[in-house]
C-alpha cells in the first residue's frame, strides 16, 4: 500500500491503531473456516464510529476493499480479508450504550462480546436468547452481520428476531438509520432485515438496538437415549405436536456419542444410535407439567434411557455431553470442518442417514450433532488437510451433503453463513434471478464493491 | 546436548505436527489475560499458533521478531485449558522459544543471569546476599504490614514496583514434631527459587508440617532452580545444566515423593522435564521419569495423606474474611483446585468466600513481569478488583510467584490485607492450637 495512503489512515485512527507489520497482518488472514487465507494490506482499529466512517470514505475513494472483523470466529470465511483489502476491527467499539429495563431493549456497539452482554442482561432479570457456539468470544456486530443462531432457535428464534434497529455507514461513510426503539415500526423499508445476515457486504454496522425478554423463571433439562434415530425424530415431532416448544432440543448421533464417551468417560451408552438433550423453560408449574409430558412421550417412543436433571448440578451433567461434542470430535483428527446444512425437522432421520452414507462412500469420519428442534444439523467432517487425496474426498462429501439437504427441502446454511465457503452453491438453492437480484442490490448500495467483496455473492 | 542443527530440525518437525491441531476457532480469546488487555490477534494463542504455522521458516528469517511476539505470553496455560481441540499450546510456545533461542543464542543480559547466576546455586545465593545489602541503601519501606519496599529513586527495570523482599520469620513458633506416624516415609522437598529467596517462611512451614506429621524430610542443600526461567527464555543449555544438577542431588537418597510448595516447580518437574528430556543425551529418560512420577504439589500431598478432621482451625484468624486465588500452574496445568481449598476451609473453620474469576491469572508470568510490567500490573489490578468484591482481608494462594505479584499490587494501593500461602495458614492453625514447642 502506498505510504501516502497509510499516512492518511494513520492521521484518522492514530499510529497505535494502525498495524502494518507483516506478522500482525498474517494474524488477520484467517477466521474459523477451513478456507484459503488472504493477508490484508493493513489492519485498522477505529476507536470511535466517526473514525470508522472516515476510513470507509478513504477506502471508497481509493477502491480499497474492507473486511470488518469482530472476533474472527466466522465459519464460512466471511471475516477472511478480500485480496488487496484492509481489515477494520470493531473490538474497540465495545460500549453498551443503553440497557432499558422499562422498554426492554438495549443499544450496543458492534464490538460487545455476546456472552458478556447476555450475562449483564441476565443480571437485570432479562434475557437475550441468541447463543451461538462461539458466544464467549463472538461479537454482537458479527452475530448481526451473520444472523447467528444457536441452541435456542426453536422457541426463541435467531439473531434477526432480536434486531429492532441498526445504524450503519454506507460506502461513502454516511450514517444510515433503520428501525427504532419501539416494538412496532414501519417507517420505510425494513433495512435492518436486509443488513442482518448480509455478512459485511452492504455496510459497516456501528450501533445495534436489540430486543430483550424477561428471563424465564424456571428450566428443566433431560437427556434421552435411543437405539434408533427415527424414534428420536418421532419424539421431536410428537413434542411439538403436543404444543410444547422446548427452548433446547439437541441431537447427537452414535459417532458423536462414542467420541464424547471416549474422551470424557462419563458413562454414556455407546451403543445408543441417538441422544436428545431437551430443556424446557418458563413458569415453574408449566415447566414441570411439560417436562412430565415430554418424559412420557420419550418413553412411549422407546427411549433406552432418560435422565432428568433435578438441580443445577445435575443440569450441568446433563448438558456436559452436548457441550463436549465438538471438542470431543475435534480431538480425533487435525482438521475439523463444521457444516450446518439444515432440513425441515421431520427430515432429520433422512438427513442423518444421508450423511452416514456419504461418510461411508468417501471413507471419511463424520460425526453429526446439532439442533433437532429446528432441523439445523452439524455434520462434522474430521480430516487432515495436509492429506491431498483425502481432501479431495472431503470436498466431494461436502458437495453431496449440500445436495442432500436441498433435496430434502432444506438449506445450505442454517447459521454459519455463505461467506466464501459456500457462495458457489448459492444458485443451486435459489436460482439465477435471485442471484442477479441480490447483485443489483449490492451494486446499487456499494457501486465500487468495497464492502467485503467476494463474500456471499460469487463474483 | 545434541548438535544444534539436529535439535532445531527435530524441534521444528515436532512443532509442525502439533500446530496442525489448532482449528482456529478462537475460543482462547475468552481466557487469554494478555489478549484481554490488548485485543490483538497476535497476542492470543490462535494468532501465535498461526504465525508459527504459517511463518515457521520466518523463525529462521527474522528470529528476533518472532521472539518478541512469543514473549508476549504469560505461559499461564489458560488457552490450553480452554482449548476445544486440545492443542498443547504451552508446550508449543516453549518449544518455539527454544528453537529461537538455539538459533539466536540468548540475549547477553539473560545469558549472564541464567548461565552465570541461576545455574550455579552458590553464586545465586551470594548474588542475593549482595543484593540484599545494596537494596537496604536503595529502597525504602512501602507497606509495613505487607513488608514491601520501593525504590527511593526511579530506576529503569524496577519502575514503581513494590517489591517483596525476604519475609521475616513469623511470630508464631515453629511446630513441635509429632511423631505418631511410623518412621521410614521419606519425602524430598523441592524448595524453588522464589520460596528460597523471597518467602523462606513458606519453606519453614512446609518443613514443619512434614516433620510434624512424622515424615523424614530430605532437602538437598545444593538443589538447583527447576529450570523454567531458562527454558522460557529459550536457553536449553542452562535448562539442561539445571536438570543435571537436580538429578544428581536428588539421587543421593531414596524417597517416596518429591513435594513442592511452588506449583510452577511441581509442574516443571512433572511435565516439562519429561517433555524436553528427549532433547538431551547427558542423562537417561528413566531418571527423569522417576522424579517426575513422584512429584506432587504440597496441597495435593497433604490432602491425600492427612485426616482433615484432625486439623484445627487458626483461632488467631477468626475475625478475618478469607478468599483463595488459583495459581495458573496449579489449577490449569496440574488440575488441582479442590485440595488447597479443602486446606483453607479446614484452617478457617469453613470461612472461605470464593472471589469472582478466582482462576484468572494474576499477570505475573515470570519474565513477562519484567518485560511487560505495565501490562502485568494492569492484569493484577483486575485480580485486585475481584478480591475487593468479596470484602475479604486475607488472601490465600498456593504459589510464591503469585504472592510476589499480589504483594506488589496490593501494596501499591495501600490495601489492608494479608497474603498467605495455604501451607503457612496450615502451619499457623496447628501451632496456635497448642502444638508448639
Amino acid at each position: 500500500m502506498r505510504d501516502s495512503l497509510v499516512k492518511r489512515f494513520e492521521s484518522i485512527v492514530g499510529k497505535g491503531n494502525l498495524f502494518s507489520e507483516r506478522e500482525v497482518l498474517y494474524a488477520y488472514s484467517y477466521d474459523a473456516a477451513v478456507v484459503p487465507q488472504t493477508i490484508p494490506e493493513l489492519v485498522i482499529r477505529p476507536m470511535d464510529p466517526e473514525a470508522a466512517s472516515k476510513v470507509i470514505r478513504v477506502c471508497n475513494e481509493e477502491d480499497i476493499p474492507i473486511t470488518v472483523r469482530g472476533s474472527g470466529t466466522n465459519l464460512s470465511g466471511g471475516a477472511v480479508p478480500s485480496p488487496g483489502g484492509i481489515v477494520i476491527l470493531t473490538n474497540a467499539l465495545n460500549r453498551i450504550l443503553e440497557l432499558n429495563e422499562a422498554d426492554l431493549y438495549a443499544v450496543v456497539e458492534p464490538g460487545v462480546i455476546t456472552a458478556k452482554f447476555a450475562s449483564l442482561v441476565e443480571s437485570k432479570g432479562l434475557f437475550y436468547p441468541p447463543d451461538p457456539g462461539s458466544q464467549s468470544v463472538s461479537t454482537l456486530g458479527g452475530n448481526v452481520a451473520e444472523n447467528a443462531g444457536g441452541l435456542r432457535g426453536l422457541k426463541y428464534g435467531v439473531t434477526k428476531d432480536y434486531v429492532m434497529g441498526l445504524e450503519l455507514f454506507d460506502a461513502e461513510g454516511n450514517p444510515i438509520k433503520t428501525g427504532s426503539r419501539t416494538v412496532k415500526c414501519v417507517t420505510g423499508y425494513n433495512l435492518s432485515g436486509l443488513i442482518t445476515g448480509s455478512e459485511g457486504t452492504l455496510g459497516f454496522i456501528y450501533k445495534i438496538i436489540l430486543k430483550l425478554l424477561p428471563y424465564p423463571r424456571h428450566r428443566k433439562a433431560m437427556v434421552v437415549y435411543y437405539d434408533d434415530v427415527m424414534k428420536a425424530s418421532i419424539t421431536v415431532s410428537e413434542i411439538i405436536g403436543a404444543r410444547i416448544l422446548p427452548c433446547t432440543l439437541e441431537f447427537m448421533d452414535n459417532f458423536t456419542i462414542r467420541a464424547v464417551e471416549a474422551y470424557s468417560k462419563a458413562g454414556l451408552p455407546t451403543d445408543a444410535a441417538a441422544l436428545l438433550l431437551i430443556e424446557v423453560d418458563g413458569h415453574p408449574s408449566q415447566v414441570e407439567e411439560d417436562s412430565l409430558t415430554i418424559e412420557a412421550l420419550c418413553r412411549r417412543n422407546g427411549a433406552l434411557q432418560i435422565k432428568v436433571a433435578g438441580d443445577q448440578r445435575e443440569r450441568d451433567r446433563v448438558w456436559e455431553a452436548r457441550r463436549g461434542a465438538l471438542s470431543a470430535l475435534a480431538k480425533l483428527r487435525p482438521t475439523v470442518i463444521l457444516e450446518d446444512a439444515t432440513v425441515p425437522r421431520s427430515r432429520i432421520p433422512d438427513m442423518v442417514k444421508e450423511v452416514q452414507t456419504i461418510a461411508k462412500r468417501h471413507q471419511l469420519l463424520i460425526g453429526t450433532f446439532g439442533h433437532a428442534g429446528d432441523g439445523n444439523l452439524h455434520p462434522t467432517i474430521l480430516t487432515d488437510k495436509r492429506d491431498r487425496e483425502e481432501w479431495k474426498r472431503v470436498e466431494k462429501a461436502i458437495e453431496e451433503i449440500f445436495e442432500a439437504a436441498l433435496a430434502l427441502g432444506g438449506t445450505l446454511s442454517g447459521e454459519h453463513g455463505i461467506g466464501i465457503a459456500k457462495s458457489k452453491y448459492l444458485e443451486k438453492e435459489t436460482n439465477r434471478y435471485t442471484l442477479l437480484y441480490s447483485q443489483k442490490i449490492k451494486r446499487a448500495l456499494d457501486p465500487k464493491s468495497i464492502f467485503n467483496p467476494g463474500k456471499v455473492l460469487y463474483e | 546436548m545434541k548438535s544444534k542443527l539436529l535439535s532445531i530440525l527435530e524441534s521444528l518437525r515436532e512443532l509442525d505436527t502439533q500446530l496442525i491441531q489448532c482449528m482456529r476457532c478462537g475460543m482462547c480469546q475468552a481466557v487469554c489475560p494478555v489478549y484481554q488487555e490488548t485485543g490483538l490477534e497476535t497476542d492470543v494463542a490462535r494468532g501465535k499458533l498461526s504465525l508459527l504455522d504459517g511463518l515457521l521458516r520466518e523463525i529462521l528469517k527474522d528470529p528476533i521478531k518472532v521472539k518478541k511476539r512469543l514473549e508476549r505470553c504469560l505461559l499461564c496455560g489458560s488457552c490450553q485449558a480452554n482449548c476445544p481441540s486440545g492443542v498443547r499450546a504451552v508446550e508449543i510456545f516453549l518449544r518455539a522459544r527454544t528453537i529461537v533461542g538455539l538459533y539466536l543464542g540468548i540475549g547477553p543480559l539473560e545469558r549472564i543471569l541464567l548461565r552465570g547466576v541461576i545455574s550455579n546455586p552458590r553464586i545465586f545465593n551470594g548474588f542475593f546476599k549482595l543484593f540484599k545489602i545494596v537494596s537496604k541503601l536503595l529502597f525504602k519501606e512501602a507497606h509495613p504490614s505487607l513488608g514491601t519496599s520501593c525504590s527511593r529513586i526511579p530506576l529503569p527495570v524496577l519502575k514503581d514496583r513494590h517489591i517483596k523482599f525476604q519475609t521475616k520469620p513469623r511470630e508464631t513458633k515453629r511446630l513441635r514434631f509429632n511423631t505418631t506416624r511410623p518412621k521410614g516415609h521419606t519425602v524430598a522437598v523441592f524448595v524453588g527459587c522464589v520460596i528460597d529467596k523471597i518467602f523462606p517462611t513458606i519453606k519453614d512451614a512446609t518443613l514443619d508440617i512434614l516433620l510434624y506429621y512424622g515424615y523424614d524430610v530430605f532437602i538437598p542443600e545444593t538443589q538447583a532452580c527447576c529450570g523454567i526461567p531458562a527454558l522460557s527464555s529459550g536457553d536449553l543449555k542452562s535448562f539442561e545444566a539445571l536438570l543435571n544438577k537436580n538429578l544428581e542431588v536428588f539421587s543421593e537418597r531414596e524417597f517416596e515423593f518429591i513435594v513442592s510448595s511452588c506449583p510452577t516447580c511441581t509442574w516443571t518437574i512433572k511435565e516439562i522435564w519429561p517433555m524436553f528430556s528427549k532433547n538431551f543425551t547427558s542423562f537417561r529418560d528413566t531418571d527423569i521419569q522417576k522424579l517426575s512420577n513422584r512429584a506432587m504439589d504440597i496441597n495435593q500431598f497433604l490432602i491425600a495423606n492427612l485426616d482433615l478432621n484432625a486439623i484445627p482451625y487458626a483461632r488467631n484468624r477468626e475475625d478475618q474474611i478469607v478468599t483463595y486465588h488459583d495459581p495458573c500452574h496449579l489449577r490449569k496445568s496440574l488440575k488441582i483446585w479442590e485440595e488447597p481449598r479443602k486446606l483453607v476451609r479446614t484452617c478457617t473453620n469453613n470461612r472461605l468466600i470464593e472471589m469472582p474469576f478466582s482462576d484468572m491469572c494474576c499477570g505475573m508470568g515470570g519474565t513477562f513481569n519484567i518485560k511487560y510490567y505495565d501490562m502485568s500490573s494492569s492484569i493484577a489490578k483486575k485480580k485486585r478488583d475481584y478480591f475487593k468484591a468479596t470484602g475479604a482481608n486475607l488472601l490465600t494462594t498456593a504459589c510464591p510467584a503469585c504472592m510476589f505479584q499480589l504483594h506488589d499490587i496490593f501494596s501499591k494501593n495501600g490495601d489492608n490485607i494479608e497474603i498467605l500461602h495455604t501451607i503457612e495458614l496450615l502451619s499457623e492453625a496447628i501451632s496456635c492450637n497448642g502444638s508448639t514447642g
